[in-house]
């Protein structure tokens, strides 16, 4: 058979319309523990760091959409530097396997567009082996590993990652090359849509 | 004796949790949730490119599927879908 069911990606800003769902995302038990705040978000917060978002040009949310269906967020922030941030999380949980993978191939594709950004952050909790398994097969490097508490009766440490741009442009093909080959046929299809 | 496509499944995981260095939960159940049965989304994607080499068919990439599973059974109905077509 051919590949004709592969799936389309696209990243769009986040807009009112998703506003309740990407809440509901955030609020749910698997989001949050991975999460630097795991309490629950009330919905006047939610609007509120929604205003925020839409009046701050240094931070980014998208919601990605999977066949035309909203599954997950890709957020940037400190987008004023030469060293954005960057965060992920699955909303849905039917979703194309390797959709997570999908998340990190675009967040570095999305800021080695722009040639003011050198490296691109990001901090993972170390309890979160998935994503940093993830970072560790994208060959991020570990800068330092911060000592944040305890949850769950375990102590745990905000890891910080880093990743040089100029470094992606050259390993990108290497790193797909690792990869179940479906991710590379996907990832040439990836869309950004900077306005909705 | 002809492995059966559940049995096959279930040992595909096996190996791809070993081989990723991921832990599966026990037992996995037709309601367990994919991406909390243990495999990250690396060894859900490299379950489904080792399934593909096993059996000549991956049904994520080949049917045009409205939704994708959520659940081990579901998942399964998809592989049973797709071998009843071939």
């Amino acid at each position: 058979m051919t590949k004709t069911g592969l799936p389309t990606h696209c990243f769009k800003p986040l807009v009112d319309a998703q506003l309740e769902q990407v809440w509901q995302w955030r609020n749910s038990a698997r989001v949050r523990q991975n999460m630097h705040n795991v309490e629950p978000i009330s919905w006047q917060q939610h609007l509120s760091w929604f205003a925020g978002l839409q009046n701050d040009p240094c931070r980014k949310f998208f919601i990605l959409w999977q066949n035309e269906r909203a599954i997950g967020v890709l957020n940037f922030s400190k987008l004023d530097t030469p060293r954005p941030e960057w965060g992920c999380y699955l909303g849905e949980t039917d979703v194309w396997p390797g959709s997570g993978i999908i998340l990190e191939l675009a967040a570095l594709d999305y800021v080695c567009a722009n040639p003011l950004f050198s490296h691109l952050d990001a901090q993972v909790l170390s309890f979160n082996m998935a994503a940093n398994k993830l970072h560790k097969v994208f060959e991020y490097e570990q800068l330092m590993a911060q000592q944040a508490g305890q949850r769950n009766e375990q102590d745990f440490a905000i890891l910080h990652y880093s990743y040089p741009l100029k470094q992606w442009s050259q390993k990108r093909d290497k790193i797909l090359a690792k990869l179940p080959k479906n991710i590379a046929l996907v990832a040439a299809t990836i869309q950004f849509a900077e306005e909705e | 004796m002809k492995v059966n496509l559940e049995q096959q499944i279930r040992q595909a995981m096996q190996q791809v949790a070993e081989l990723s260095d991921c832990q599966l939960i026990e037992p996995i159940e037709a309601n367990t949730l994919l991406l909390e049965c243990g495999l990250d989304s690396l060894a859900y994607a490299m379950l489904v490119a080792q399934l593909e080499e096993e059996l000549g068919f991956d049904p994520f990439t080949e049917l045009a599927i409205d939704t994708y599973p959520s659940t081990f059974a579901e998942f399964l109905a998809n592989y049973q879908k797709c071998a009843d077509i071939q």
